[in-house]
């Protein structure tokens, strides 16, 4: 099926979010695995705005928190229409949601393998090198789960309004 | 662009900037880099994620139901960003863009 590159990375942000479902169904699979695909989708999905659809999408550090920051101004009332919220309720669950952007943004390994990440072995300052596959993360805890649950639902909704239904 | 078309993108880009200005508090200004195709704002926040080397905007398509009828192609920015970075590519330069909000006063 042919695809502009707006709506090409929209269908790959879906196709991940969907592996992120079917490992929530799994019981015996490591947090980091989860939280991998939840953080490509979310990555995904803020790539598909970073272009007009006419050029491949050029990469940005925190792109999904400068996503999140940017729909909560535009107001697209097609995603609020899907949400059922209106404009005053959109906003404030918009900014409810920059702090768990940011830290799935975060689950991303960088350069000096010191952070904390669902990818690979960090190094802790004490010198210890962790394991993603033996991690808790406390996003996929009890404490996350509100925070992941409206995460979730906002990228549903920019799935369904941009005719990319899960 | 006729003058009616440049003036209906004129006047989407003041709704869309107020509207965001609105629900964001933490934006000091709104500049317009006027445009044939597309609403081109980019907005200074100094709440914003900086950027590093290049600034790069993050396209809406047209919501005519927010009364936007044009698509739009926004950017927010640090205040420290604005002095270091040039606008994106094929946007012009800082000096080409319409300062759009807050509106000067008469």
């Amino acid at each position: 099926m042919p695809h502009d590159w707006r709506s090409a990375f929209l269908t790959q942000a879906r196709s991940d979010y969907r592996v992120y479902q079917r490992l929530l169904e799994l019981a015996n699979i490591e947090q980091c695995h989860r939280l991998h695909y939840l953080q490509m989708a979310t990555e995904k999905l803020a790539k598909a705005f970073l272009t007009d659809g006419t050029r491949m999408p050029r990469t940005v550090h925190s792109a999904f928190v400068r996503f999140l920051q940017l729909a909560k101004q535009k107001q697209n009332a097609r995603v609020r229409k899907t949400l059922r919220m209106p404009s005053g309720q959109f906003r404030a669950f918009l900014d409810g949601l920059l702090t768990t952007g940011q830290a799935i943004e975060h689950l991303v390994p960088e350069g000096s393998g010191q952070r904390i990440n669902v990818e690979y072995p960090w190094q802790g300052p004490d010198h210890t090198v962790s394991v993603p596959a033996e991690s808790t993360f406390e996003l996929l805890g009890p404490r996350g789960f509100p925070k992941v649950g409206k995460i979730r639902q906002l990228m549903e909704a920019y799935f369904q309004a941009y005719g990319c239904p899960i | 662009m006729s003058k009616a078309a440049t003036n209906d993108m004129e006047s989407a880009a003041k709704r869309l900037a107020a509207a965001n200005a609105d629900a964001e508090p933490a934006i000091q200004e709104i500049y317009w880099f006027p445009d044939e195709d597309e609403i081109r704002l980019i907005e200074i926040d100094e709440t914003a994620v900086p950027y590093e080397d290049f600034i790069a905007p993050f396209y809406f398509p047209a919501d005519p139901e927010g009364h936007i009828p044009f698509r739009s192609a926004l950017a927010m920015v640090t205040p420290d960003d604005k002095k270091r970075l040039p606008p994106p590519e094929g946007w012009g330069a800082w000096e080409d863009a319409v300062r759009i909000w807050p509106e000067a006063a008469d």
